[in-house]
């Protein structure tokens, strides 16, 4: 709980740093208009956006917003900024919730299979996954599914958003990565878990013995591995950044990304304020799935 | 960390190592010698890796061009191409504006090296300080640093760059230290950890038992124990802050134009993937290969030279040989 | 390039236009259908015949990036127009061959004074929520688009403030503060949404577009898709040939995609049948590619205050060093080379300039001879990219840069933020840092086709986007600015060969833009950048 309480207030200090990083250069009017426009009417827009109040004013305005959720109007979008985020977020959470959803359980039965059989087909199967999980540059890849799966063989569309489909490359691209390292470490720590004492003897003793120390085995090699899925919860919002954009795949981080280059500051802010609350949130279930594997851990 | 990849090979190579005692610094060499010819993917990746700084420094007499030298009428030419009847070819073919990319990709590795070996020079160096100082005296200063370690390592450390680098811009020393400073926590925390078990070791006890002063343990004592662990992480951290520096050039924010780096070339060639499949593939492929051999490299290392997985793996060897 | 386009094309421009399309398609075999279209149009004002059929099928359009707003307003820029145009309509719109403005809402126009049109308007025409378009609703709308309060992006647009007035039910008074002759220009360009919906809804306006269009607002999913259907309400079904066009699609999609790349295979691989703004190999690989005509020109704008630029010889230098044609033949597919800021549609167009050759060795020659004059040749000059401005633009800084380096300049290529661009290149001529030594690589738009605005920007020493000074040529303008017609036209020529003869900029080439267009398709790409899906056939 420490711990979530304290991630909430520097978050929040993240949103309040991206707030004056933003306002330190660019003025969003002049990229709304013309060159050739003048001064005048650059004025009028500057007044329209609120740009020339001074900039503790802009400060309070959006923070007595951002308490209630409210971002200000987006610049770019001349909607509230919040539910433009909150519009996206779905496609962000189905993204990378099918990601998860298949990393996960994939990189367990390929970490326990490969620690219980080293050397078979499998741990070597898993040791390629896993070191290209921490080689290839997910964007590469994501280009060459796109060359490859899209272009070349006509089996998935190119980009965009929709059907089953459309999911399939920019969640491969995605899942590289988690994949290759959450196998490696629940290989490892169930390799750990396996050297034990208490494994020896269980091995010793016979097969049903065997089956229910291993599963024990599996529950304690959980440990280490759930604080690695908290870390990749936050690389897989990285991720989804980059891949997002090589898919046009209409999520919080290409908005961020179009944000950015608009330098829409409403929506930078509401897209950075979403991350942060999808972070928390996964951290959140990171230490509840602690107690569940750990009965010694618990929260008060 | 993950990686902890393990091939039957490397296996027997930290058995070697582990069985062999090696007093003297030249013996130690020796012996790592020995270990890295018995795993072939790690001297594979050694030689890829020795290769890779060799053609980065020497990259004006290795590449066969300019890799500025443009020519608007071989855009996009495909690989081979001569660009006269007698001359080389351009193996990986020409780039948008007529530019060889394989010259390219030549001094593109000076760029990707440097921007790797740089950023983790610097957040080694302050993340593994800061941790041997949180590990060391403990207390309220190791609960400031680590809660900021804990509050970092949960930041998506490519959208803290990626802001970053819009307000400040692009450019070499920007983009080293805003990977610098998204990178930094690692270091601290695998330090900390170390110290926080040699600390309560007997040969520091003894040695405070001795009136060392702080100094005299941290350097005698800690730092020597230190040093190859940290160095295994920063191989890995290499591989990571490559693959970083080519997602921020691919989305334009990485390093200026004048300066040919891996990403910026999979970032212009982007545009041409379904008509030119040359200018994305082969700079992603020298990431893929650079990253996979400090991956692999850094494997074996930890295998060699952690106490702990060598006993483990050494252990391990029998049933996996039943 | 986020801007209008707003295309008055001379004769000569779209007889380039029909020169293009036609080497294009016989390129591509698809002469038969193209050619046949060409003939008919070509044969002078478009003519609709009846079309009893009910629109059928569904065409999916992908553009290059998602409309930021619904607004009615909004229809009046570079991205917004592809989809809100056909939801809207305005007083004028332009035919599609002549390029002459014609009336849409309006079925006449006079004159009253030099400050006021007297518009009449079409009777029988309903807004998409049933209420009825006349002469209130239509002042109500144009108010509330031009207000200086709301101040949205248009007023870039606007010259003298712009207010309209009712006179009767059908009857339309628009006027400007002070005598505008191109109000009728603006207006094109200003559509007309229900004003009910402004007096009693203004929040739905920017998210559900109520016009008098052919088609009617179906769903915007944001980031994803926008829908529309046909009206089947719209006036225009009634009376085809004073709408010049016809509904024979029923539904329509439009989809965004950054890359051309990737909007080029939804065209090949069956998802979208049109695909906007295509670079030039992408759009080879469809089935049909059109290539139009813009009134976009690139342009090199020197930094005439810069201790090495500021000497003639090493800007003509820089013009000399730069091929234009083959910068032409290579990045855009071919394209005109530009003589000067504008096309030759633009009153104030001078005929008789000509582009500076390509010579490498005259250009060092300058640079050598100016160095030997103690021009310090050594400062940097920074050849600045405003990433995505336009297609191919960071190809051609870097090939810019290039070329001077090769003549003995030490330029570099930098692509910089849109905005930090934008704010140094607005800086204006005053303020510009003495070392700063920029190449600017804008693209400048002659959307109101006359020499005018371009001067007031770019040849005027406080011009908002200007980096040259001439007190005598301020003088110049000063006095043509007031001149309208012929005396105007040759004044503005005057002003214009005065200018290039200091070569404050060496102008690169006329943009072509791309579509391609899935088998069956039937489109001409118009002028004015519009993409009016009454235009438009599916075939097959």
């Amino acid at each position: 709980m420490r711990r979530l309480v304290h991630s909430v207030v520097v978050l929040l200090g993240l949103v309040v740093a991206v707030f004056f990083f933003t306002h330190m250069l660019g003025d969003p009017a002049r990229l709304m208009l013309r060159p050739e426009a003048t001064a005048e009417q650059v004025e009028a827009v500057r007044d329209r956006l609120g740009l020339n109040d001074p900039l503790h004013e802009q400060f309070f305005r959006f923070m007595g917003g951002a308490v209630r959720g409210d971002f200000g109007e987006s610049i770019w979008q001349r909607a509230p900024a919040l539910p433009i985020m909150l519009d996206r977020l779905p496609n962000t959470l189905y993204l990378a919730g099918i990601t998860i959803l298949i990393a996960i359980p994939l990189a367990a039965l390929l970490g326990i299979v490969s620690a219980l059989r080293p050397g078979s087909l499998i741990d070597r199967a898993s040791t390629v996954v896993g070191l290209a999980g921490v080689s290839i540059a997910d964007f590469w890849l994501g280009l060459m599914l796109i060359l490859f799966f899209a272009v070349n063989l006509g089996w998935f569309p190119t980009s965009g958003f929709g059907g089953p489909q459309y999911v399939i490359l920019p969640a491969l691209a995605l899942m590289v990565r988690p994949l290759g390292r959450i196998s490696q470490v629940i290989r490892s720590s169930m390799l750990d878990q396996l050297g034990q004492p208490y494994v020896t003897t269980a091995r010793s003793k016979g097969l049903s013995e065997r089956v229910v120390v291993t599963l024990h085995a599996m529950k304690n090699a959980a440990i280490p591995a759930l604080t690695l899925i908290g870390d990749e919860t936050a690389a897989l919002l990285n991720g989804a950044v980059v891949i997002e954009t090589v898919f046009g795949w209409p999520g919080i981080g290409l908005l961020l990304i179009q944000a950015i280059e608009r330098r829409d500051l409403p929506l930078i802010e509401a897209c950075v304020f979403a991350i942060a609350v999808m972070i928390i949130f996964a951290n959140l279930l990171v230490d509840l799935a602690y107690t569940f594997f750990d009965p010694r851990i618990r929260y008060t | 960390m993950s990686a902890s990849t393990l091939t039957r090979t490397t296996v027997a190579a930290a058995d070697a190592v582990n069985n062999l005692r090696a007093p003297t610094r030249q013996g130690r060499l020796a012996f790592l010698w020995q270990a890295l010819r018995m795993d072939r993917l790690a001297l594979l990746s050694s030689v890829v890796l020795l290769a890779m700084i060799l053609i980065a420094i020497f990259a004006p007499a290795v590449a066969p061009y300019d890799p500025a030298k443009q020519s608007l009428s071989m855009r996009n030419d495909p690989p081979m191409t001569r660009p006269a009847p007698d001359a080389f070819p351009y193996v990986m073919g020409a780039d948008a504006l007529g530019r060889d990319v394989l010259s390219r990709l030549i001094f593109g590795a000076r760029v990707s090296l440097a921007v790797g070996a740089t950023s983790v020079l610097i957040s080694g160096l302050v993340g593994a300080t800061l941790g041997l100082i949180a590990g060391y005296y403990r207390g309220s200063v190791d609960d400031v640093i680590m809660r900021a370690v804990d509050v970092w390592m949960g930041f998506p450390s490519l959208l803290l760059a990626l802001i970053v680098l819009y307000v400040t811009g692009a450019g070499f020393w920007n983009v080293v230290l805003v990977l610098a400073v998204t990178r930094w926590m690692v270091y601290a925390r695998v330090t900390r950890s170390l110290v926080l078990s040699y600390r309560e070791n007997v040969f520091v006890e003894a040695a405070r038992a001795t009136g060392c002063t702080d100094r005299e343990i941290i350097t005698r004592h800690l730092l020597p124990n230190l040093l190859s662990p940290i160095l295994v992480l920063a191989t890995l951290e290499t591989a990571t802050i490559i693959l970083i520096e080519a997602s921020l050039s691919f989305l334009g924010l990485g390093l200026p134009l004048s300066v040919p780096s891996w990403g910026l070339m999979l970032a212009q060639g982007r545009e041409y993937v379904t008509t030119a499949w040359w200018l994305v593939t082969f700079p992603g492929l020298a990431i893929l290969i650079t990253a996979l051999a400090l991956n692999l490299l850094a494997t074996w290392a930890r295998a060699v030279t952690d106490p702990a997985q060598r006993w483990r793996f050494a252990r391990k060897m029998k049933p996996a040989h039943r | 390039m986020d801007r209008f386009r707003l295309n008055q094309v001379s004769q000569r421009a779209f007889a380039s236009l029909q020169r293009h399309v036609t080497r294009r398609q016989m390129m591509q075999g698809a002469a038969a259908v193209g050619l046949a279209s060409i003939g008919t149009r070509a044969a002078g004002k478009a003519t609709f015949a009846q079309d009893a059929a009910a629109p059928e099928g569904k065409i999916v359009i992908s553009l290059a990036s998602e409309p930021a707003s619904l607004e009615s307003w909004y229809a009046y820029s570079t991205i917004g127009v592809a989809p809100l145009r056909n939801v809207f309509e305005a007083l004028l719109n332009r035919d599609p061959v002549t390029n002459e403005l014609v009336g849409e809402l309006a079925e006449s126009w006079e004159w009253l004074d030099d400050q006021t049109i007297e518009f009449k308007l079409r009777p029988g025409v309903t807004f998409h929520d049933g209420t009825p378009f006349n002469a209130e609703a239509a002042a109500t709308s144009l108010n509330w688009t031009w207000d200086p309060e709301t101040a949205f992006d248009i007023i870039q647009f606007q010259g003298p403030q712009i207010s309209a007035e009712a006179v009767d039910e059908l009857t339309l008074r628009v006027s400007t503060e002070s005598p505008d002759p191109i109000l009728p220009n603006r207006l094109y360009f200003s559509p007309i949404g229900s004003a009910e919906q402004i007096k009693n809804d203004p929040d739905s306006i920017t998210d559900t577009p109520i016009g008098t269009g052919p088609y009617k607002f179906v769903a915007w999913n944001r980031g994803q898709n926008l829908e529309l259907t046909a009206n089947e309400d719209w006036w225009g079904n009634a009376n085809p040939d004073a709408a010049l066009g016809a509904q024979r699609i029923k539904d329509v999609e439009y989809v965004w995609r950054d890359e051309s790349a990737v909007r080029a295979s939804q065209v090949n691989a069956g998802e979208a049948q049109i695909a906007r703004f295509l670079a030039p190999e992408d759009c080879e690989t469809t089935p049909t590619c059109h290539k139009a005509p813009s009134i976009e020109t690139p342009t090199l704008r020197l930094d005439t205050m810069h201790p090495t630029m500021g000497d003639i010889r090493i800007r003509e230098a820089i013009g000399l060093a730069v091929d234009k044609q083959e910068l032409a033949d290579a990045l855009f597919g071919g394209a005109d080379v530009a003589t000067q800021m504008v096309g030759p549609s633009a009153t104030g167009y001078n005929p008789d300039l000509e582009a500076l050759p390509y010579d490498m060795e005259r250009a060092t020659a300058l640079v050598q001879e100016a160095a030997a004059d103690g021009v310090d040749i050594s400062l940097p000059i920074t050849v600045a990219v405003r990433g995505g401005a336009y297609p191919r633009v960071e190809e051609m800084g870097e090939y810019v840069a290039q070329q001077l380096q090769q003549i003995g300049l030490n330029a570099v290529t930098e692509i910089i933020e849109p905005a930090a661009y934008e704010e140094q290149f607005t800086i204006g001529q005053p303020n510009v840092a003495k070392d700063r030594g920029w190449i600017g690589t804008n693209s400048h738009g002659n959307e109101l086709m006359d020499v005018g605005g371009t001067a007031s920007g770019y040849y005027r020493c406080n011009g908002s986007v200007s980096t040259y000074c001439n007190e005598d040529l301020d003088a110049m303008i000063d006095a043509a600015n007031p001149l309208t017609g012929d005396e105007r036209d040759a004044a503005f020529q005057d002003i214009t060969a005065t200018f290039m003869a200091d070569i404050p900029v060496v102008p690169l080439i006329h943009l072509p833009n791309y579509y391609g267009l899935a088998e069956g398709v039937t489109w001409t790409p118009r002028l004015d950048g519009f993409m009016l899906v009454k235009e438009m056939t599916l075939g097959g």
